[in-house]
């Protein structure tokens, strides 16, 4: 019978290149899974030892200190402590380390140490350190820490891999507490421990120093505090024991691991003795963050952006567009006037074909932000919207999760985790939807060309960059009423690194731009396929009992026709006609899918030849003869597709994060409500006072 | 090819359509309901947005 895999924990910073080497120790040998009760991630691997042993390495969320104020830092001093339940306590910790940064990174590796487990430092990006110059003595710092091993490594590339494995190889090192905050906090300790041992508290001697050193832990009316019996006797022990202080005790053991830290920095570290210059990334940032010219550069890289799209992507998308026009064109020959080639032909090329034309303009955003997040920018971006963000009482660390929103709303509300404020987290996730997602790009596009057919570039990229900063605007708008309504909390502090700028990793970037292209064309032959023909099927039975019917009182009584017309009273008011009404129900399933739809509605009757789907809704005619997407109208439609919450698996994400129906069901009910009102006074205001 | 026969494969595909969504639905439901880490519908290619800055 096979020993048990050896459990290994892997802890470090953020942004320290954790997951990386998880990734290089463990090859694709990966599970995810989440840990109960909590939306945090866990991902778990396996590796070899040098002698064949299985290794289950277990990959923490990462963490500044194990302080525990959010769910990342609490689950990962939880499964250290052994207190998660269906995680078993390590049986080592591989802690890694930026090298560029030790004395932050070794903070975290103290903590570790203090809760009695055996631990091995990877000291990575040992490169970055050796461009300012230094180095360190990893014998050195091996020794300041009481032995415990500490493995040079580039994780990136691949670089002491084997030694690490080697290190993990061999029986673990367990280090003593590197620092003293003085006797008086040391028989607090102790006296601790041993209350916790008479209550048969597992691993006694690490749970005391986690209480004692918690102040949240030991605060009465914190969601986290310990059991108020148990508080009672340790607050006793405190106040018998601590010698008069200017500093609450959980302050001293704080600047005890500080100065432990700064001597262990001091003999291990060399090199560095030249006077400090500003960098070029230092320089760079006196512009880039400034408080005005940082928003003038930041708003002129969100125009070009928003330009490049409508000026590069023309091209593409006239080949692709002809690509879906010739593939129609083979269809509809082969095959004689029926069922199938009207499915085929109107339902899913031209139902898909009027997603994939948008290809190129997704392409093109998400090259963009490859290139801002690889160059470093997007750090600064982040840094310039907490001014804005703390005006509306949110967390900088909103503009995160709301900055991944543009892409898809999904990562964006997962990535609330990290925000430590429940109540910050919940209005971030409310909001997070209404910033213009890449679903909603095609329905700008379609609707902007309809509006004005005649405008240059310029004006379309105005009219986006203003539909985009609408929707940011709404979030922020709604994010201030929401944060009075829920919290009465100040927005807690914001800290982030700002890394250093460099060349932006073209090899990643256009390997994100693989992906997300490969997702979007998966979406589109799944998704959005299915969509069409079940769209194309509402919109064609039942079928008339006379053969001759003309097509548009054929559509009229086709199952999409009679729901339309139930329906057209409530579309009315914004200007509607039951065929746009029925678009925009469909398109609840998948915002694009409004695309698809209007354009298998449109391509019925008598322009059925015309394949330009821009082309049949600029010609589409009431009864009277105005036109159908008259100014307004689409106007409307836009606001209305800002605002509305049109997306099924955002709904059952909000779901899961919130652990609730009520939360996804009122940002349906709100977001909705307000896209219906906001598009009514549009239409209503637009048409009766400006024509 | 006839026109009848053509309006049965288009039923056809139909079917098979909303029978392919109806299945998609149920596997996700089971998959949410044994804890794994299935979103519902997500096309997006990470769970976790990148962090600016340097990768993790």
């Amino acid at each position: 019978m096979s020993s048990p895999a050896r459990k290994i924990a892997l802890v470090g910073n953020p942004n320290c290149g954790k997951t990386t080497l998880f990734n290089a120790l463990t090859g694709l040998r990966q599970k995810v899974g989440n840990y109960p009760g909590v939306t945090v991630e866990k991902k778990i691997g396996e590796l070899r030892s040098l002698h064949g042993e299985k290794i289950e390495l277990l990959d923490l969320p990462g963490t500044y200190s194990l302080s525990a104020r959010s769910d990342d830092e609490r689950v990962a001093r939880d499964v250290l402590l052994g207190d998660l339940k269906g995680t078993d306590r390590p049986d080592a910790v591989l802690c890694v380390v930026d090298a560029s940064n030790l004395e932050r990174n070794l903070y975290l590796v103290l903590q570790v140490i203090d809760l009695k487990l055996p631990v091995i430092i990877a000291l990575n990006m040992i490169d970055v350190l050796e461009e300012k110059g230094q180095r360190i003595d990893p014998d050195a710092l091996s020794q300041q820490l009481g032995g415990t091993p500490v493995i040079p490594c580039q994780a990136n590339q691949e670089i002491g891999i084997v030694d690490i494995k080697a290190a993990l190889s061999r029986p673990p090192h367990r280090a003593h507490r590197r620092w003293n905050a003085g006797d008086d906090v040391e028989r607090i300790l102790e006296k601790s421990a041993e209350i916790l041992i008479s209550r048969n508290h597992p691993n006694a001697a690490a749970h005391a120093l986690t209480i004692i050193s918690d102040r949240a832990m030991r605060d009465r009316n914190h969601p986290h505090c310990i059991d108020h019996a148990l508080l009672g006797e340790l607050e006793s022990i405190i106040q018998s024991e601590a010698k008069s202080s200017d500093l609450p005790i959980e302050s001293r053991i704080v600047a005890a691991r500080y100065e432990t830290i700064g001597q262990i920095s001091a003999a291990a570290v060399r090199g560095g003795d030249a006077p400090m210059e500003l960098s070029f990334s230092d320089n760079l940032d006196a512009t880039l963050i400034h408080p005005i010219k940082g928003w003038l550069i930041f708003i002129a890289v969100m125009v070009t952006m928003f330009y490049s799209m409508f000026t590069l992507a023309s091209v593409p998308m006239d080949w692709i567009d002809g690509g879906f026009g010739a593939l129609g064109e083979f269809v509809g020959n082969r095959l004689v006037d029926g069922d199938l080639k009207d499915l085929i032909v109107n339902g899913i090329i031209g139902g898909v074909g009027g997603v994939v034309i948008f290809l190129p303009q997704i392409l093109i955003l998400f090259f963009f932000i490859g290139v801002l997040e690889s160059s470093g920018y997007m750090a600064r971006a982040a840094f310039i919207m907490d001014r804005l963000m703390s005006k509306v009482g949110l967390n900088g660390k909103s503009f995160i999760p709301l900055l991944s929103s543009y892409a898809c709303a999904i990562p964006g509300i997962m990535g609330t985790r990290t925000i430590e404020d429940d109540k910050d987290r919940l209005v971030t996730i409310l909001v997070a939807p209404l910033m213009s997602c890449t679903a909603r790009l095609p329905v700008y596009v379609i609707l902007i060309g309809v509006m004005t057919p005649n405008a240059d570039a310029v004006t379309r990229t105005s009219l986006m960059f203003g539909l985009y900063a609408l929707g940011t605007l709404g979030a922020f708008f709604f994010a201030w009423i929401f944060k009075r309504a829920f919290s009465k909390n100040a927005a807690s502090p914001f800290l982030i690194e700002l890394p250093p700028y460099r060349m932006p990793g073209w090899k990643l970037v256009f390997q994100q731009l693989l992906d997300r292209g490969l997702v979007f064309l998966k979406r589109a032959g799944t998704i959005i396929l299915g969509l069409s023909i079940l769209i194309w099927a509402a919109s064609t039975y039942p079928k008339p009992a006379d053969p001759d019917t003309p097509r548009e009182i054929a559509l009229e009584q086709s199952y999409m026709g009679q729901a339309g017309k139930i329906i057209e009273p409530v579309v009315k008011p914004l200007g509607y006609d039951w065929k746009i009404g029925s678009a925009i129900v469909w398109s609840f399933a998948a915002r694009e899918v409004f695309n698809s739809a209007i354009g298998i509605i449109y391509k019925v009757g008598d322009d059925a030849e015309n394949t330009e789907l821009e082309n049949a809704l600029a010609n589409a005619k009431n009864p009277d003869g105005s036109p159908i997407f008259s100014f307004w109208v689409c106007a409307g439609l836009l606001v209305f597709y800002v605002f509305a919450q049109q997306c099924i698996a955002t709904f059952a994400v909000v779901k899961r994060e919130t652990a609730s129906w009520k939360w996804p069901i009122f940002q349906v009910v709100y977001m909705t409500s307000f896209a219906y009102f906001a598009a009514m006074a549009v239409y209503q205001i637009g048409s009766r006072f400006f024509g | 090819m006839h026109e009848d026969l053509q309006s049965w494969i288009a039923l056809g595909v139909v079917a098979v359509t909303i029978a392919a969504f109806a299945a998609r639905w149920i596997i996700r439901r089971k998959k949410r309901k044994s804890g794994g880490c299935g979103s519902g519908g997500c096309s997006c290619p990470a769970p976790k947005p990148p962090r600016p800055g340097q990768p993790d």
